[in-house]
């Protein structure tokens, strides 16, 4: 069964780069403002610094937010070629819009912001695609569940894959797991994921064939195959 | 000729890259080396559950503060449990007065989801009156020295002091609803499971540390915390992005390590469990002399 998601690039006329992304029931705004100048007290000499700001649908952004904006700034610093932009800042805001549950929400926001900055132009080392899979009491795997579908499952787990060799960037688990299970989770991750990085490669093509860049005919010209 | 110290200084990279071709850490292990890990439970007088642990030169102090509280409506019938980790500069330079860091934050945040997601504690032990009176346990877990392997140490003496804990008989006027608590403290919270936490700093897709000590975390990319049951089962693996410049993906693993991480970690296991048990019966053999 394939992920159900969806993008719109360009959302917002501001900000640099924005994608607005929907998966299963939950969507998130991204969008990337940057390179930019930003605090002095956050400059690097050699690389540039990542501001990540997660605004939750309702409320004050809590500590469960900072912890949000935590891990996708790591993982996206992972990905970012931030050498190139020594003493700049690039500015990543997400805005949740609905979200399922939070692990979907997680995956959800990080796959936006692999787009928005996709969309912005910033130079990367490769590309990022996170996965929720959960483990039922009957030993199935399932990709991107549903709250409810969570609420019955034994064990839930959020990878997040680099397109080059589908390497495990990061790795949020919740419910134990044998390490047979374990293993099972991954590799059904690794596939979703590569889904995932054909998605992008069709938004983009969509993207620019818009703009005239890529003639969206010739698609077999440029296949390529992320993993 | 300069000393050592200022090329540890001057060239961070290239000085730690010196041991890690050597097969070795600045601290003098090798890469699979941990290092010795000392747990005293008991440690504060005043709280209802401590611990103390030692890893390496990383402290750790955990202490459990029970409160009554209302329960949620949500769960009339189950305490809380709320895990704080503190970074105080005085552990370590590298962190600074005032709120919360994110170091500080993902690792209160990745404890209290154990502790909720894998059964680890009866919760409805801690309901004192259902609707009414439920125990919250304010785990503050403060670092004193911090030399690296957060993870490891804070799980560790939080699980310890989790252990250690015992809760005042809480008695209740029938007439007046009044609560009254007796002095003794008897009632031991059942810890149904014990995890525990191996870390290892991804240098790169090679080469990992195991027990990365500040100085090892400083160089290298992510960190992959594997969280083991008593059994064996994996319970929770964490492993966070990382921040390096320049070098491509160097902490991203292939899912064949993450088997090598796992079987490394159940290696270690039984060693801290009986690091542990040790501990606890020391405490109460000590309790015993004197009552």
């Amino acid at each position: 069964m394939s992920i159900e998601q969806s993008v719109q690039l360009n959302f917002l006329s501001r900000a640099d780069g924005s994608a607005y992304y929907c998966l299963g029931n939950t969507s998130v705004v991204a969008s990337v403002t940057g390179p930019t100048s930003g605090r002095v007290s956050a400059r690097h000499h050699n690389k540039c610094n990542l501001e990540v700001q997660f605004c939750p649908c309702n409320g004050q952004p809590t500590i469960e937010e900072r912890d949000v904006e935590c891990i996708i700034g790591e993982c996206i610093e992972e990905i970012l070629a931030s050498h190139l932009h020594p003493r700049a800042t690039i500015l990543l805001n997400i805005q949740e819009l609905q979200s399922e549950h939070e692990h979907q929400l997680l995956t959800a926001s990080l796959n936006g912001a692999v787009m928005a900055l996709m969309d912005a132009g910033v130079q990367m080392q490769g590309l990022l695609a996170a996965v929720t899979c959960c483990y039922t009491h009957a030993g199935v795997v399932i990709v991107e569940p549903t709250a409810l579908e969570l609420q019955e499952s034994k064990s839930s787990l959020v990878f997040v894959l680099e397109s080059d060799t589908a390497n495990v960037v990061a790795c949020y688990q919740q419910g134990r797991l044998s390490v047979a299970e374990y293993t099972a989770v991954l590799n059904r991750a690794i596939e979703a994921a590569k889904e995932v990085f054909q998605f992008y490669r069709s938004e983009m093509l969509k993207r620019y064939s818009s703009h005239g860049c890529i003639d969206g005919q010739n698609e077999a010209d440029y296949d390529y195959d992320p993993l | 000729m300069a000393p050592l110290n200022s090329w540890e200084v001057i060239e961070p990279a290239n000085y730690f890259k010196s041991f890690v071709d050597q097969s070795s850490r600045p601290d003098g292990r090798d890469w699979n080396t941990a290092r010795p890990i000392s747990v005293r439970v008991g440690s504060i007088g005043t709280a209802e559950g401590s611990a103390t642990v030692r890893l390496g030169n990383t402290t750790i102090v955990c202490g459990v503060k029970a409160e009554l509280c209302r329960p949620s409506l949500e769960h009339p019938t189950r305490g809380f449990v709320v895990p704080n980790v503190e970074l105080y500069p005085c552990c370590s330079s590298t962190f600074k007065a005032g709120p919360p860091g994110e170091k500080a934050i993902s690792t209160s945040q990745f404890l209290q989801r154990l502790l909720q997601n894998n059964e680890i504690i009866d919760y409805e032990q801690l309901c004192v009156v259902p609707n009414k009176w439920a125990w919250c346990l304010y785990c503050d877990i403060l670092c004193l020295d911090y030399d690296g392997n957060l993870i490891d140490s804070s799980l560790l003496s939080l699980v310890a002091a989790l252990l250690h804990l015992s809760l005042p008989t809480v008695n209740i006027d029938p007439d007046t609803e009044a609560l009254s608590l007796s002095q003794k403290h008897t009632q031991k919270l059942t810890i149904k499971e014990r995890p525990m936490s191996t870390t290892f700093a991804v240098y790169n897709s090679d080469i990992q540390l195991l027990d990365p000590s500040a100085a090892d975390e400083a160089e290298c990319g992510g960190e992959v915390s594997v969280v083991l049951m008593e059994s064996g089962d994996v319970c929770s693996i964490r492993k966070t992005g990382g921040r390096q410049v320049g070098v491509l993906l160097p902490s991203a693993v292939s899912s064949g390590k993450v088997q090598g991480f796992i079987s490394t970690a159940q290696s270690r296991l039984s060693g801290i469990h009986e690091t542990l048990k040790e501990a606890l019966e020391l405490h109460a053999s000590a309790n015993r002399k004197e009552p």
